[in-house]
């Protein structure tokens, strides 16, 4: 019996919380057990960066005591060397090892045990009908690290895609006679990539209509790379916060316009997110409204008095 | 416009921007062609590509194909010359 016990302390799991006691209730919550069932170790303290926010959230190791392991590892304890053994296996970061010729059973018992220790969790977790990805063996050990993982990969193959596209971009200017060099900036759902060049006229061409042009084509190519809801940016020089500018005063002069003529003008045609930048300059000015008007490739905003 | 003189293209090197940008973009690359040929005023470009890509090259509302037209309207030539493009649908 003395097993048992044993067997229950290595059900070790660390919960993160803002606080160290959101982290103890999170934990008690994801394996559904009460308070006294567990012994807690802070593993961590939170640390507080500027204006509240929590930099590094708090640690707290909750491991189930003895007594609470309800399904009773029969097969582990039914193997002749397992009680002599057992305090080795009390806890996989304790563990001390007893003698060389064992080391290589207990191993192989621990992992079971592991194994078995996280099933149960795996069954509470699932009763508190959480995702079915926890279902998987040493979920709970790994699935931090399973989603370092996946976002590993996900960075990855955004960073070839990306590459691929600064690619074909670069390759395009070559073509077309603009020597240019690219640096890229990604964020979670898209990237900035800004060029180098001493040719900016050229790229950004009228009204920035060939950079415009690039980046549709960009984004296309995205588009085809697998990369849905990719939002790319193509910058030149500022161009974009210059381009920005213009179209704030621009918003700015038309509005007094319509205001004093009090009759709707509508803006010459431009991209989606250059209207944008003029609809949401003007949202606060409560003597104006701002719509778009036309089919897309020639839409534009129509500034009229409210 | 002397500085400039170096980035003027020739009709090939038109015909490999066009190829250059237009082949990434569909899914079947070796299809696609581009014929040249002149006409009073400008030079004309005749892009052809795979039946089933030809809505790729277009794109919705036509905005593919209008970034092609701008990109590839905004070289300069070594003649001068303007240029065309001319997407072969070769289902109409």
């Amino acid at each position: 019996m003395q097993l048992d016990g044993l067997m229950g302390d290595l059900t070790v799991t660390k919960y993160q919380g803002r606080t160290v006691e959101e982290a103890i209730q999170t934990g008690l919550k994801t394996i559904q057990i009460s308070r006294e069932q567990v012994q807690i170790d802070v593993i961590s303290e939170p640390v507080h960066g500027w204006f509240g926010r929590v930099k590094q959230l708090a640690v707290v190791d909750l491991t189930i005591k003895p007594q609470q392991v309800t399904k009773q590892p029969t097969k582990v304890a039914g193997t002749a060397t397992g009680a002599s053994h057992t305090p080795v296996m009390q806890n996989a970061q304790q563990a001390k090892p007893v003698s060389h010729d064992l080391d290589q059973h207990l191993a192989a018992n621990r992992d079971e045990q592991i194994a078995r220790n996280t099933d149960v969790q795996a069954d509470a977790r699932r009763r508190e009908g959480d995702a079915p990805h926890a279902v998987s063996k040493k979920s709970q050990a790994l699935s931090p690290a399973e989603l370092r993982a996946r976002q590993t990969a996900n960075q990855a193959k955004l960073n070839d895609n990306l590459e691929a596209m600064a690619d074909y971009l670069l390759s395009a200017l070559a073509a077309m006679g603009i020597d240019a060099d690219a640096e890229a900036e990604t964020y979670h759902h898209g990237a900035t990539v800004t060029f180098l060049t001493e040719q900016e006229g050229l790229l950004i061409g009228r009204h920035g209509r060939t950079i415009n042009a690039l980046q549709l084509l960009g984004n296309t190519f995205m588009l085809r790379q697998g990369m849905q809801h990719f939002d790319l940016l193509l910058d030149v020089g500022g161009y974009r916060e210059r381009r920005a500018t213009t179209l704030r005063r621009l918003a700015d002069s038309t509005a007094r316009n319509v205001i004093a003529s009090g009759t709707p003008v509508l803006l010459d045609p431009m991209p989606a997110f250059e209207r944008k930048v003029v609809h949401s300059h003007l949202i606060n000015n409560r003597h104006v409204q701002t719509t778009s008007q036309g089919r897309e490739p020639r839409r534009g905003v129509v500034i009229s008095p409210r | 416009m002397d500085t400039h003189q170096d980035n003027r293209l020739t009709t090939e090197d038109v015909q490999a921007l066009i190829l250059m940008l237009v082949k990434p973009l569909v899914s079947h690359p070796e299809a696609v062609q581009v014929v040249n040929q002149p006409s009073d005023r400008f030079m004309e470009y005749s892009l052809t590509v795979a039946p089933d890509d030809i809505g790729e090259v277009i794109g919705r509302h036509g905005q593919v194909a209008q970034a092609l037209r701008t990109l590839v309207y905004g070289v300069r030539t070594v003649d001068a010359q303007r240029v065309r493009l001319v997407i072969v649908d070769e289902n109409k």
